[in-house]
């Protein structure tokens, strides 16, 4: 059985996109008007992508959970100047981006690995059940394993092309969005996601069947 | 005890792969602490005062129009400032470029000593006539000899030198070993002899020589120092030859001072020139002697 990706990439925004965008902005004016705590929706509704986006481009949680934190502050600091004329998650990812990219370029030479909690699920339990056949304990340090194999691949990809990658494989973002977010055209985003893709695929040989 | 697995898939593709990063979360109790680290991050931000500065730089960033006059007028204060501080260290230093001129005391008797860079540095007096060397005297009586040596404009300078030298060696009596012909250069004279360490000697600084520059000729200029010479024309001690002349050439000559003196001042005043205040603050001189406090 083939596996397919879940969720169809679309380069035009998508009506669910869209609702979301505007009730965005609906909570972003109300903060702009002085209710500081509506911008406490925002984060609960963010946190965990953002997170997420970090954490699979530095690969340690300390680092993701700091720039995380330090994305959302920035938000909050110049959400005054945020006017609508792009949709509000992509205005944060790009703050997002951006600042890890800095703090990657900064750390080049500091890099440490730290990984999540494996939480499996009903997609992910049928693909390690591709992968072995193993069980209990030694199930668990197969994962563990791959988690690693894994991480190696990403970070062996330089940091754009890793930002693609986790951008559109992992957080599921389309190609317009993430050319937004990464300012750039959407062939210079295709073009970087099949090298790295390709790269990717040449370092995990071994699991693909 | 688990159920038997029926279906087993039979790819895995690099797309399946990457989803299972999707599978690596934080637990649950992660969040809390991140929302309590975020809120107090967040209420450092808001009570976080920005400095004036940052925010006229902030300013000047955005608006690029008055960016450029702004930078390039402090472009432009920057090299004022640095030529003017330039020019006056240079004004201290620079001298006419006439010539070298050696005046010696009538008791004066010899130049035992050469310095041997000062060889070299003659081979350029040739090819620069235009700093022809007077040799005569400022402020001492003369030798009559000198005076004969000194009229002779047609002969080069190292000619003249040599030739002084070598008169200069002549009337002394003591065993002290001269080589005229080593002479030929820029002039650096020492006495050697303890009976003549009190006499008045114009110091020629050969070091500044060394280089080939024009500002090396007006080192040249005859220079008085008020200390017992034996001690203050070595070679090993031209650094401190150089410390002496500067003092002179810086217009400041005290003869009532003593040399250690003269050179406490004249370092402290070049601190100062630098600007470094702390330093000088740090700076305290007595009698002979320099201390800084750390």
């Amino acid at each position: 059985m083939a596996f397919s990706k879940s969720i169809s990439k679309t380069l035009v925004m998508t009506p669910e996109r869209q609702q979301e965008a505007d009730s965005d902005w609906t909570i972003v004016k109300q903060v702009q008007a002085g209710d500081v705590a509506a911008f406490d929706k925002l984060m609960l509704k963010y946190r965990e992508r953002i997170y997420s986006v970090v954490y699979n481009l530095c690969g340690n949680r300390e680092d993701a959970a700091d720039l995380t934190q330090g994305t959302f502050i920035k938000t909050f600091q110049s959400i005054n100047r945020f006017q609508g004329q792009s949709s509000f998650f992509t205005w944060l990812y790009r703050i997002c981006v951006n600042a890890t990219l800095t703090h990657l370029r900064k750390n080049r030479l500091r890099t440490f690995f730290s990984f999540e909690q494996f939480t499996e699920e009903e997609k992910s339990t049928e693909i390690i059940d591709a992968l072995t056949d193993k069980s209990g304990a030694d199930r668990e340090t197969f994962v563990k394993e791959l988690q690693q194999k894994l991480n190696e691949a990403l970070q062996k990809l330089s940091i754009k092309h890793r930002t693609v990658v986790t951008l559109f494989e992992i957080d599921e973002l389309s190609h317009d969005e993430i050319a937004e977010i990464m300012d750039c055209s959407v062939g210079t985003v295709r073009s970087r996601l099949h090298y790295a893709k390709q790269l990717l695929q040449a370092e995990l040989q071994q699991y693909l069947r | 005890m688990p159920a038997p697995r029926t279906q087993r898939p039979t790819r895995v593709a690099l797309e399946d792969l990457l989803h299972l990063k999707r599978a690596e979360r934080p637990p649950a109790e992660f969040w809390a602490g991140f929302d309590q680290e975020l809120r107090q991050k967040q209420l450092a931000a808001l009570v976080e005062r920005k400095s004036w500065w940052r925010a006229e730089f902030a300013s000047l960033g955005r608006s690029r129009w008055l960016g450029f006059p702004v930078g390039a007028a402090a472009i432009l204060a920057v090299t004022l400032v640095s030529v003017q501080r330039y020019s006056s260290q240079d004004r201290v230093r620079a001298e006419p470029r006439s010539v070298g001129r050696v005046a010696m005391s009538a008791n004066l008797a010899k130049a035992t000593a050469v310095y041997p860079e000062a060889r070299r540095s003659a081979e350029i007096l040739p090819e620069a006539p235009q700093h022809s060397a007077t040799l005569g005297t400022e402020t001492a009586p003369k030798h009559p000899n000198v005076d004969n040596l000194l009229a002779e404009d047609s002969r080069t300078p190292s000619q003249q030198i040599t030739e002084l030298a070598q008169h200069v060696a002549g009337l002394d009596n003591s065993a002290d070993s001269v080589e005229p012909k080593t002479l030929d250069g820029a002039l650096a004279l020492q006495l050697a002899s303890p009976d003549r360490a009190n006499l008045d000697l114009v110091l020629v600084d050969a070091s500044h020589s060394i280089g080939f520059e024009d500002r090396s000729i007006s080192a040249f200029r005859p220079r008085r120092i008020a200390e017992a010479l034996p001690t203050a024309v070595a070679v090993t001690e031209s650094r401190r030859s150089r410390l002496m002349a500067a003092l002179g050439s810086a217009g400041t000559y005290a003869p009532e001072l003593t040399a250690p003196e003269r050179a406490t001042r004249s370092v402290i005043r070049h601190l100062a020139d630098d600007g470094w205040d702390r330093s000088m603050s740090r700076l305290q001189a007595q009698a002979d002697q320099l201390s800084i406090r750390f």
